[in-house]
């Protein structure tokens, strides 16, 4: 149980006590209120045939607010959990759904010898393990691969999930996490496994991730990938190109990617091979090909590029299966201090073939080929 | 990243705002679903104990009184999701006074039937539970309530009064959707609990009354404001060195467009093996009368819990529930499972819990 003491009169002291408590109590267990905000004002062209300035929540990450729980249980064991709740800070709704923590919501044992064991609302590895390798991530901006095809971007979460992670021997981690479908009677109907790898040492970090998800969607609500895979306002791919009321049978997909540091740039790569097949036995692949460069330029200014490859195939389509996209983004990030920043960023999607979308990540599609956002914002953690 | 004192300095304990929380989770199974074959998920509603966090808090008003708050969530771990019909503080939300005399408390707050169960059904409101049989009984709460509860030498009484008792929903037993306080039907919703309480050192009885109104629109079968829903609670228990026995009986009388009578019956105990190995267990009668079903709709339950604490906040545990379900019954095991009419049924978890 957590104590914060309130008196009128003496909230400076009392907060200096605060403090202290947690700083004594730090070592044994724990439980930190944490957050983040970010918000941004945003210039789009051709959404819609027109271009819009809008007001966005989670331009530099999305707002969360949550609850993280560490208990020393002795030995090398503890307890820990997570409840973390995503919120449009713009109008200070609910995201994830309505969801109360959409984010994350998980409670496991955590061992120095046998690993960590964690069940409830959680992410896959794409995000764990490649999501840092991501333009969008890596160089500060928006540039997912198209419509975040591979999750890396965390547009998805898994509900009622086993997670467990190795103990990193030498820097070198596995992982793996299956998902139920809740079902009774239909065991595979929405469920997911996925896989991954990680290795890092002082200047080079590099990851793995597999993921499979079998009938993800609304068919079963309360299986592990509901809502939010057919709910949110734009989603491209999680319908057949024939149908938009024909969902998702399975989606399949590899990923991996590294960083090199050196000095002050840091130079990210990866790559992710996507299959998605459709309950109308049609199938994209989709192949994504991500580089991107920081350059720290001082402790407080970093310089960032992204740019990103897709290739994309319909198969048992009549016509035009075939097309393409690249996406390229320019960031500039100023630390104001540790938990505070200010940013400028654009990106850009330059769409080719007949069934190919230009769309920029929270933007409706654009009526051409080409969509160019720029992105002025504020991010603060606390 | 703010973290707070886990402890508070004992000069300053009189005032205080405390955040905590209970997360409860793990896997369950079950056979006989009604849909066929067998259940392996992660619990919706509850483990052992529905997951929750709050804010509560106490100011010390000086001569022995002090005002207090209680803002308490309940959500599902396995999905996120919120739960008690998509409420906030679904389930605790009020303000009172409490002293001497006694607390008053105004908003959403536990009403008489959730008290009287505190101490003789030694399950609660777990995954194989008599919530099996009514699902009220671990949603005892009402909103727009005034309660009052006071204890003077080891009397407890205290009693609810609700102006509309469930304004969320419609969403199952947790949100009725009976917001009451229309004008033109000052009665619709209204709900009043009262109970009557003796506890010493090493026994206890108690025994509490709850009746309830429907109103228009409210989930069936409550749907009408002159249907009333009527529960009488007697139990005990006994403690031990070893543990504790607990016994007691709920009578229903639901007075809806059909007329439907029940009585659970439970009797079990808690053994403590060692002081970090509790086993818990109970068995659970329950007989139904009216047009629904005569006397084929009974079932009887036997819940066995094992819990193993890893310290004060965290737990390990796994519970078994066997459900013998009659001929026209369908009782499931599983809080919010399925089962096939006249099938037996067995449950199992294995879960988690840690306190904050």
């Amino acid at each position: 149980m957590v104590k914060e003491t309130l008196v009128k009169k003496e909230i400076v002291v009392i907060a200096a006590l605060g403090m202290l408590g947690c700083r004594a109590a730090a070592a044994q267990s724990s439980v930190t209120l944490y957050g983040l905000i970010s918000e941004g004002i945003e210039y789009v062209n051709g959404e819609k045939g027109a271009s819009n300035i809008k007001l966005l929540s989670g331009t530099m990450q999305n707002s969360r607010w949550g609850i993280r729980v560490r208990e020393d249980l002795g030995g090398g064991l503890a307890t820990i959990a997570d409840l973390e709740n995503g919120f449009d800070a713009t109008s200070g709704a609910f995201q994830q759904g309505g969801r109360m923590f959409g984010r994350q919501a998980w409670l496991g044992l955590s061992s120095n010898v046998y690993g960590t064991v964690t069940f409830g609302r959680q992410y896959d590895f794409f995000w764990d393990n490649l999501q840092q390798f991501e333009a969008a991530t890596s160089a500060n901006s928006l540039a997912t691969h198209i419509g975040d095809n591979d999750n890396a971007f965390g547009g998805f979460r898994y509900n009622n999930s086993i997670k467990y992670v190795s103990p990193a021997i030498r820097g070198f981690s596995v992982q793996g996490m299956y998902a139920l479908s809740n079902s009774a009677g239909a065991f595979g109907l929405n469920r997911a496994t996925s896989f991954g790898a990680s290795y890092k040492n002082t200047s080079m970090r590099i990851a793995a991730a597999y993921l499979d998800v079998d009938r993800p969607g609304l068919a079963n609500p309360s299986g592990a990938v509901s809502d939010d895979y057919s709910g949110a306002p734009f989603i491209l791919f999680r319908t057949s190109p024939l149908s938009s009321t024909v969902g998702v049978d399975r989606q399949r997909e590899f990923g991996a990617g590294g960083a090199y540091s050196a000095g002050p740039f840091t130079w990210n790569v990866l790559f992710s091979d996507v299959r998605y097949r459709y309950l109308d036995q049609t199938s994209l692949h989709l192949d994504n090909y991500d580089t991107s460069l920081t350059y720290q330029m001082t402790p407080s200014l970093l310089l960032a590029a992204g740019y990103i490859y897709t290739n994309g195939n319909y198969s048992n389509v009549p016509s035009n299966g075939s097309m393409h996209w690249q996406t390229g983004s320019v960031s500039v990030t100023y630390s104001l201090s540790k938990r505070t920043d200010v940013y400028l960023f654009s990106d850009a999607v330059w769409a080719y073939g007949a069934r190919a979308p230009a769309v920029t990540w929270l933007n409706s599609p654009a009526t051409s080929k080409e969509q160019i956002n720029v992105i002025a914002g504020v991010r603060h953690r606390f | 990243m703010l973290a707070i004192a886990v402890y508070a300095p004992a000069t300053y304990a009189q005032s205080s705002v405390t955040l905590y929380g209970i997360l409860d989770t793990g896997i369950s199974y079950y056979n006989n679903a009604a849909a066929g074959g067998k259940s392996i998920g992660v619990p919706a509603q509850t483990g052992e104990l529905p997951s929750r966090w709050g804010l509560k808090g106490r100011e010390d008003l000086g001569s022995g009184y002090s005002a207090f708050f209680n803002l308490e969530n309940g959500f599902q771990p396995g999905t996120g999701a919120l739960n008690y019909g998509g409420r906030l503080f679904g389930r605790l939300a009020n303000v009172g006074v409490s002293g001497t005399p006694g607390s008053v408390t105004f908003g959403r707050q536990l009403n008489m039937t959730m008290y009287v169960l505190t101490n003789a059904d030694v399950i609660g409101p777990s995954i194989h539970s008599m919530a099996d049989f009514d699902s009220y009984i671990p949603n005892a709460r009402s909103d727009n309530a005034v309660g009052y509860m006071g204890t003077f030498r080891g009397v407890t009484i205290g009693g609810t009064y609700s102006l509309g008792r469930d304004a969320a929903g419609p969403g199952g037993p947790s949100a009725t959707n009976c917001p009451g306080q229309a004008p033109g039907n000052i009665v619709a919703c209204r709900q009043y609990t009262a109970l009557f309480s003796y506890d010493s050192s090493n026994f206890g009885f108690a025994g509490s009354a709850d009746v309830m109104r429907g109103g228009a629109g409210a989930l069936a079968p409550l749907n009408n404001a002159s249907f009333t829903d009527t529960r009488t609670v007697l139990d005990g228990y006994v403690k031990f060195g070893w543990g504790k026995l607990g016994a007691g009986w709920i009578r229903r009388n639901l007075a809806a467009a059909n007329h439907m009578q029940s009585d659970i019956a439970f009797v079990g105990g808690t053994y403590y093996v060692s002081p970090s190995i509790a086993i818990d267990l109970q068995g659970v009668r329950y007989l139904q009368r009216g047009v629904a079903g005569k006397d084929d709709t009974n079932s009887a339950l036997l819940v066995g819990r094992a819990n193993y604490l890893l310290s004060r906040k965290t737990t390990l545990y796994t519970s078994v529930g066997y459900m013998f379900n009659s001929a026209q019954a369908a009782n499931a095991v599983a809080s919010v499972g399925s089962v096939a009419t006249g099938m037996n049924q067995l449950g199992l978890m294995i879960g988690m819990q840690n306190r904050f």
